[in-house]
């Protein structure tokens, strides 16, 4: 008999334990909105803090900059940042938290596809509308499975179609694969199968590597003896770069081109010398001074770029720019008026046509909830240590 | 009548479990906590199957995470791909980790010492290994996605509250059932395989076909979280069920005690308490990161195994016991038949 006191002396320490945490913060709000709540999850910590650092402070910035102006109709504008440390199941715990305990009126992220996969099943269950930060594809297909979450970057897709557009312009037919076996890598090679005959593009090569592998000069030595006219290398920093240094130390003159994964001064200062030459699709926040002033883009890049580099320390790489265009597209719905979770849907479904950000000019429609095309991608090699915009 | 050196469950404590999962949607409504919750109930599932095997069998499995993803990528394929009904899928979900544990423990069964470990861990890397790589079924290392919601007489269970009383009654049906069979005759079969195999197979106990038997059952609870776990949500991917998914089921198990089917279950959730309290100081403290919480799980895996290497929980029991009775002496004045050590229970 007495061995159960302890059970529930326990029983009832971790109810009066988990109790005094949840009465700390009760909101109270009585049906008249007195804020803007957005919920933002991002990897801010993690394997994926390289992409959830920048939107994090792009939010941070745009919160600040949007409430100093006003707010948004006089109505401040709260976002509520939640880092989900790379981890499915924090992104699962925090979206649960933001959604129904803090009530938020959208949800923005997260960095990662996996993370947002996992946020997309709350999403949809509690009807709340989200806009995510990744790159996969499955994050807004199929479409029917997509009604209540909206992506900024562009996929995969499109940055392979933009590098196939480039290589036809060049004249060659005939490229050798290389790419990560993570998510990243994998869902970019399906993509580059995918759409070579579309482009009259043959790959003669297919390897694979692991993310942390320090050396691989087999498979760029057998895409060579493969007589391909060119490496395409799909994967993240350290990869790419190991990839490039190898080939140029093999003495391999095939041009190298790489994903968007790799739009970063990081991928010059590991690769070195060997970076010269690398190409790459990128968005435009990677060299804002170096977009044509008629760009359509151009001011709301340069302006964006100009605000982030004076607060923070650092570059807002493309990262930055889904943050950036993540808060304002649902900042742009609140300003029109549609202040509910299902109105802010409907709004950015129907009325997102032609809005331009700095990742590309947004079209939402019913069938595509990512609403860019290839051209939002512009193409970029490394001159003298320095990514240049390729006009 | 109570024979000496017989244990019965205690159905109080059961009691006492049941009003405190009642309780607690009650008393603390975040949805937060309620999720955190929920995942500690899976969690606890699978640290209850791992407590049989280490405190009852006395192997070790460092590849529990496998059986687990097994689970849930078997239903998620069963419904999404094949389009079944997550409920005909539960069974399957079950059988495929037991045939997987079948067939590593029908060699594992006849060694002794720390191969099973060996083979659980290299295990556990085959089918991340396997989850990864094979993209064609389970859609790569970004994750497998579409997997429908469970349904119960037409409502569907969604996350919150009602998935949380889903995921804990699972939780009592696999505590009523292990505390049944820690009672019966194959658990003391089974604790003498731990205390010693040779003096219990020469007592004429099979040790080999019941170290198998609860192996296979905690393939089986750890199948069932990953059932649980793959309908939560709309997407599962690899990373769930890494090797240090593994490790932090047996720290869960070595924390509570692993002697003690309560204690695995209260191991589980005090590591969920840890990752709470750890998330809520570095909302304040921003040195306070992810990683803090694995220092303080090997911090505590340390405390343990030096200062309380049965776990928390029979340590504390023995504890408020002794000295219960010794106050109870004190009045009575009166000798009491010596207190028996453990309370294996």
């Amino acid at each position: 008999m007495f061995k159960k006191i302890p059970m529930l002396i326990l029983a009832a320490m971790i109810s009066l334990v988990l109790a005094a945490c949840s009465d700390a913060d009760a909101g109270s709000e009585n049906g008249e909105l007195t804020e803007y709540k957005i919920g933002a999850i991002y990897s801010k910590t993690g394997p994926n803090s390289p992409l959830g650092e920048p939107e994090w402070n792009a939010a941070k910035l745009l919160e600040e900059k949007i409430n100093a102006d006003g707010g948004i109709d006089g109505i401040p504008l709260k976002i509520i940042l939640a880092d989900d440390e790379s981890s499915q199941e924090k992104a699962t715990q925090e979206a649960n938290r933001l959604v129904n305990d803090e009530n938020v009126l959208a949800l923005i992220g997260s960095s990662g596809s996996g993370e947002s996969l996992a946020i997309k099943g709350i999403a949809t269950q509690q009807k709340v509308t989200m806009i995510s930060a990744a790159a996969s594809t499955h994050i807004v297909e199929p479409v029917e499975d997509a009604e209540w979450v909206f992506k900024t970057p562009q996929s995969d897709r499109q940055a392979v179609e933009r590098i196939y557009m480039y290589l036809n312009e060049q004249g060659i037919n005939k490229i050798g694969t290389i790419s990560d076996s993570n998510a990243f890598g994998s869902s970019g090679l399906e993509q580059l199968e995918a759409l070579a005959d579309e482009y009259d593009i043959k790959i003669v090569a297919k390897e694979s590597y692991n993310t942390q592998d320090p050396d691989m000069s087999t498979q760029v030595t057998k895409i060579n003896s493969a007589k391909a006219e060119a490496i395409v290398v799909w994967g993240t920093n350290p990869g790419p770069a190991v990839i490039a240094k190898n080939a140029h130390d093999l003495g391999i003159k095939l041009p190298v081109f790489g994903s968007h994964g790799i739009a970063n001064q990081n991928f010059i200062s590991l690769a070195g010398e060997a970076a010269e030459g690398v190409v790459i699709p990128t968005g435009k926040l990677l060299f804002p001074d170096q977009i044509p002033e008629d760009d359509i883009q151009y001011s709301v890049v340069s302006e964006f770029y100009k605000e982030y580099t004076e607060k923070y320390d650092s570059e807002p790489t493309n990262f930055g720019s889904y943050g950036y265009d993540n808060v304002m597209l649902a900042v742009e719905a609140l300003k029109n008026g549609a202040t509910d979770r299902e109105a802010i849907r409907d709004y950015l479904e129907e009325n997102i046509k032609d809005w331009i950000g700095t990742t590309g000019v947004y079209n939402y429609t019913a069938d595509d909830h990512n609403g860019l095309g290839p051209e939002s991608f512009v193409m970029a090699t490394v001159k003298d240590g320095k990514w240049t915009y390729i006009e | 009548m109570k024979l000496q050196g017989v244990q019965q469950t205690k159905w109080w404590g059961v009691v006492v479990f049941i009003v405190a999962i009642l309780i607690f949607p009650m008393i603390v409504t975040q949805s937060f906590f309620i999720t955190q919750a929920t995942f500690a109930g899976i969690y606890a599932i699978i640290a209850i199957g791992l407590g049989l095997l280490m405190g009852y069998a006395g192997q070790i499995s460092l590849g529990q995470a496998a059986f687990y993803g097994v689970g849930a990528y078997t239903t998620s394929i069963l419904t999404a791909t094949w389009g079944w009904s997550p409920w005909l899928s539960l069974p399957i979900a079950l059988l495929v980790p037991a045939l997987l544990a079948f067939f590593m423990g029908y060699t594992m069964s006849r060694l002794s010492g720390y191969y099973l470990a060996m083979a659980t861990l290299a295990l556990g890397i085959i089918v991340h290994g396997l989850l990864v790589e094979g993209k064609g079924i389970t859609m790569g290392a970004s994750g497998f996605y579409g997997i429908p919601q469970l349904t119960l007489f037409g409502m569907t269970i969604n996350q919150g509250v009602p998935y949380y009383f889903l995921v804990w009654f699972f939780v009592l049906l696999v505590l009523i059932l292990s505390l049944n069979i820690v009672h019966s005759r194959v658990g003391r079969a089974l604790r003498s395989i731990h205390d010693s195999e040779i003096a219990s197979s020469s007592m004429g106990v099979n040790t080999g076909r019941y170290k198998m038997q609860v192996f296979i059952l905690s393939a089986v609870f750890a199948g069932l979280a990953g059932w649980l776990f793959a309908h939560m949500s709309y997407s599962i991917s690899p990373s769930a069920f890494t090797f240090d998914a593994s490790i932090l089921f047996l720290a869960m198990v070595v924390l509570g005690g692993s002697g003690s089917v309560w204690g695995a279950l209260i191991g589980a959730l005090l590591i969920r308490m840890i990752g709470i309290t750890v998330h809520t100081l570095g909302e304040q403290f921003t040195f306070i990161t992810s990683d803090s919480e694995h220092v303080i799980y090997g911090l505590i895996l340390i405390l343990v195994v030096i200062f309380m290497p049965r776990g928390l929980f029979p340590t504390v029991v023995d504890w408020l016991k002794n000295t219960t009775i010794k106050r109870v002496e004190k009045k009575a004045s009166v000798a009491v038949t010596p207190i028996k050590r453990s309370v294996s229970e």
